[in-house]
């Protein structure tokens, strides 16, 4: 790298202690530098780092950390209330109803079958079919 | 506990532990090189407020996922830099230049803000400062933003930040200078000269 080139680094003090001292003996003879350096000490002074308003600051808290939610407004106590008041209900309804349980389709009973039942089923059905009657 | 004298990576590890006065502490840390970052990009206060309120709360919602305490900086400088850049992308717009006022007719009386008197050396500096600022504003916008960038990073940190060679920024910062320079000798000469004193 050229070593004009790293005078920024120089003049911000971002170099090390040695090749500090090896800019500034440079600094000594370099005309370009010396203008450059001279420009960089002005510019310095004269550009300002501006505070946002102070409604843009307000804003960002009331809308982050002072923010507040639905359960600030209510005491924690209510809702730990509600909560264990729907599962006692829930409970309630799941154990006590009356309601018929849905069989589960996907079980069936697979338990033997001897020949003669098959047989008097065979005869029941082949007498229907004679008759037309239902025994 | 006094919150100023904590590191950023401490205020991110005591954020994480519910202590909200520790985000405000970032914001407040933040806040002036923020806008000023984005004022300078966007060239517009109320597109900077906005922004820069867009950030923060940006920088809320995901800074308890943040890991890398010792690189806060530039995480929230990147992520404001990634908010103008969409910013302009919905407006179409890649760089709205500064308002022309070094080519205005140009009086001391149009730098004081409410026409009142005011000292003439106040005036003359706010005369330099506009004069600087406009020329800063005439560079391409990559300078413009390296140039803010530089009043709150190292050039290694703007070179991480950004993954370019540290003699890449250097060459772009020399350029800007010399632009500045040029720009300065035309515009206004005799704030040339008192540098160059
Ligand atoms: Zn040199």
């Amino acid at each position: 790298m050229n070593i004009c080139n790293k005078l920024p680094l120089f003049f911000y003090n971002e170099m090390s202690k040695e090749d500090g001292e090896k800019f500034r003996q440079h600094l000594k003879d370099c005309k370009n530098c010396q203008c450059s350096f001279a420009m960089l000490d002005f510019l310095q002074n004269k550009q300002e780092v501006q505070s946002a308003p102070l409604n843009v600051i307000q804003d960002i808290f009331n809308k982050t950390t002072r923010r507040r939610f639905f359960h600030a407004y209510v005491k924690t106590w209510k809702i730990g209330f509600a909560v264990a008041a729907s599962l006692f209900v829930g409970f309630f309804v799941m154990f006590y109803s009356d309601e018929p349980q849905i069989p589960d389709t996907y079980s069936y009973d697979i338990s033997p079958i001897s020949y003669d039942d098959i047989a008097q089923i065979d005869m029941t059905i082949s007498e229907i079919e004679y008759t037309g009657n239902i025994i | 506990m006094n919150m100023k004298q904590l590191k950023d990576a401490q205020l991110v590890v005591l954020f994480k532990n519910g202590d909200a006065k520790a985000f405000e502490e970032l914001v407040l840390r933040y806040q002036a090189h923020i806008y000023t970052y984005i004022l300078s990009l966007t060239k517009n206060p109320d597109s900077a407020s906005d922004l820069t309120q867009d950030l923060f709360i940006k920088v809320y919602k995901n800074l308890s996922k943040y890991n890398e305490e010792n690189k806060l900086k530039n995480w929230i400088f990147t992520l404001a830099r990634n908010i103008v850049m969409d910013h302009f992308r919905k407006h179409n717009k890649r760089f709205i230049p500064l308002e022309n006022t070094a080519e205005d007719e140009f009086s001391i009386i149009n730098i004081l803000p409410d026409g009142s008197p005011k000292p003439l050396e106040t005036a003359i500096e706010n005369y330099k400062k506009e004069m600087v600022n406009s020329a800063i504003g005439k560079l391409s916008q990559d300078e413009q933003e390296l140039i803010h960038l530089k009043d709150s990073f190292t050039f290694q940190e703007i070179a991480d930040m950004q993954k370019k060679p540290i003699g890449t920024l250097l060459s772009k910062f020399n350029r800007s200078l010399k632009k500045i320079r040029k720009i300065l000798s035309e515009t206004a000469p005799e704030v040339c000269d008192e540098y160059m004193q």
